[in-house]
């Protein structure tokens, strides 16, 4: 007669040597004696420090269906995950020394509303650090930015937020008031380069462009980049305003009366050329699709001669419009290194680049 | 005596008695060098593109700080290495290298 073992989540198996020994294997370190089957457990909690990135990984028998984080106070984020076997065997896990980052991670079981069994995890760092979390099959990474290391970019909210959080004393107020001043100003740049848009389209792609209209564009451009002059963006949201100013020369060399048509991309053609050698301007496609993109443009670099690179749109599919992304101006408009690696360039004589993400970082 | 406080935040429900002390085990990493770049501003670019679509991206400095890489992880087995290496390269980026992040050497 087989013995049946039914769990709280109300799942029956037969009780077998083959069942005990797998339940005891999954339980390497953290489950305890009774399990069910049904739910993944945890095996093992890990760190994995790196330059610029340090990852606590959670490993699981099987993927976890739901996972969430909750920043609880400044230094202290709980991670929970499940549902999971029960029970689990609680744990506090001490930093090893030398890691300067991470204090302790607590490793718990609880019940949601759902009266789900989960995994709570309640890590407590030592100062506070930008994080994130990710599932990669049946291991959940929370990653944290090593902030010795080069911080990638934020946003100008992010950063402001974090400068108030952090700081409380007269001086950051002041920055933070400047640091909204500024993103306001670039706000107001972007919402009137967008309302230039059609008529820069129209101005530089008309077979016989319209002086008056060209000049009265390149007014309308030039406040613009006053209105950029005086902006002093924080240093993580330094590159895409620099490719906000760059759209915007980009913009004026388009309409420019000494660079009637030079500085456009054929758009029939749909090839263009890069002046490779300054490392500037030229590509002008990117002027076309400022403001609102409507379409997904994979954009093929090719080395040519003299140092120029051939630029073409090698795919071009329908989507809804979204706000652009300056990074993509960025992509196109600087010099081959944007396209790949420094190092290996002149391996390859053919990249793609995918110009993602529509969105204004700024 | 177990006790629960249920208005407090979460963490601060978590029980702390009958749990056992240890040390968190260290793992060497592998992380994926997307590239590497002299300036620090493309680079940074780069890493934002990347986690705008949800890779886990970052820079780190080389060389004295003469190159900029950009890496992508990490991860602690070598088939998530590889199906990212796809993914990447499904991206245009097709040219990428794995690095192994050596725990003991790395402590930030």
């Amino acid at each position: 007669m087989m013995n049946r073992h039914a769990c709280k989540h109300g799942c029956r198996a037969p009780v077998s040597l083959i069942a005990i020994i797998v339940c005891m294997t999954a339980g390497l370190l953290l489950r305890g004696p009774e399990v069910c089957a049904a739910e993944p457990s945890v095996m093992r909690v890990l760190v994995t420090p790196s330059a610029g990135q340090m990852s606590l990984v959670v490993e699981m028998t099987e993927e976890a269906r739901r996972v969430s984080t909750q920043q609880t106070s400044a230094t202290v984020l709980m991670l929970e995950a499940g549902p999971i076997a029960s029970p689990l065997k609680r744990q506090i896990l001490k930093a090893p020394s030398g890691l300067s980052l991470l204090e302790e991670v607590a490793v718990d079981e609880g019940t949601t509303n759902e009266n789900e069994h989960v995994l709570r995890l309640r890590v407590t760092m030592r100062r506070t650090v930008p994080s994130s979390v990710r599932v990669v099959g049946r291991r959940i990474y929370l990653d944290f930015m090593v902030p010795d290391a080069p911080m990638p970019v934020a946003s100008v909210a992010a950063a402001t937020t974090g400068l108030r959080s952090e700081r409380g004393d007269a001086k950051p107020t002041l920055l933070a008031a400047k640091a909204v001043n500024d993103r306001q100003v670039v706000n107001g740049a972007v919402a009137k380069f967008e309302e230039i848009q059609p008529f820069l389209v129209s101005a530089t792609t008309s077979a016989t462009p319209n002086a008056v209209v060209l000049g009265a564009v390149a007014d309308a451009i030039t406040s613009v980049q006053q209105s950029l002059h005086g902006v002093q963006p924080p240093a993580a949201t330094a590159p895409p305003f620099q490719m906000l100013v760059s759209a915007v020369t980009l913009a004026a060399e388009a309409v420019n009366a000494r660079f009637p048509r030079r500085s456009r991309l054929q758009g029939k053609a749909g090839t263009g050329r890069v002046r490779g050698r300054e490392g500037t301007a030229a590509i002008a496609p990117s002027v076309l699709v400022i403001g609102r993109a409507v379409d997904e443009r994979q954009i093929r670099v090719q080395p040519s001669r003299n140092r120029r690179f051939q630029v073409g749109f090698a795919q071009r599919r329908e989507r809804l419009p979204e706000p652009f992304d300056v990074r993509g101006i960025f992509t196109v408009s600087r010099r081959h290194e944007v396209f790949d690696d420094d190092e290996r360039f002149g391996d390859s004589a053919r990249f793609q680049v995918g110009v993602r993400q529509l969105r204004l970082g700024i | 005596m177990r006790r629960y406080q249920r208005d407090l935040p979460l963490s601060s429900r978590m029980r702390s008695d009958e749990a056992t002390v240890g040390t968190l085990t260290l793992a060497d990493g592998f992380t994926i060098q997307v590239g590497a770049f002299r300036g620090a501003d493309r680079a940074a670019a780069v890493v934002q593109q990347l986690r705008g679509t949800g890779l886990p991206a970052f820079r780190r400095a080389d060389g004295g700080g003469l190159w900029h890489l950009v890496l992508v992880g990490p991860y602690v087995a070598d088939t998530e290495v590889q199906a990212m290496r796809q993914a990447l390269a499904g991206q245009g980026f097709g040219h990428t290298k794995v690095v192994r992040e050596d725990a003991g050497s790395l402590l930030p």
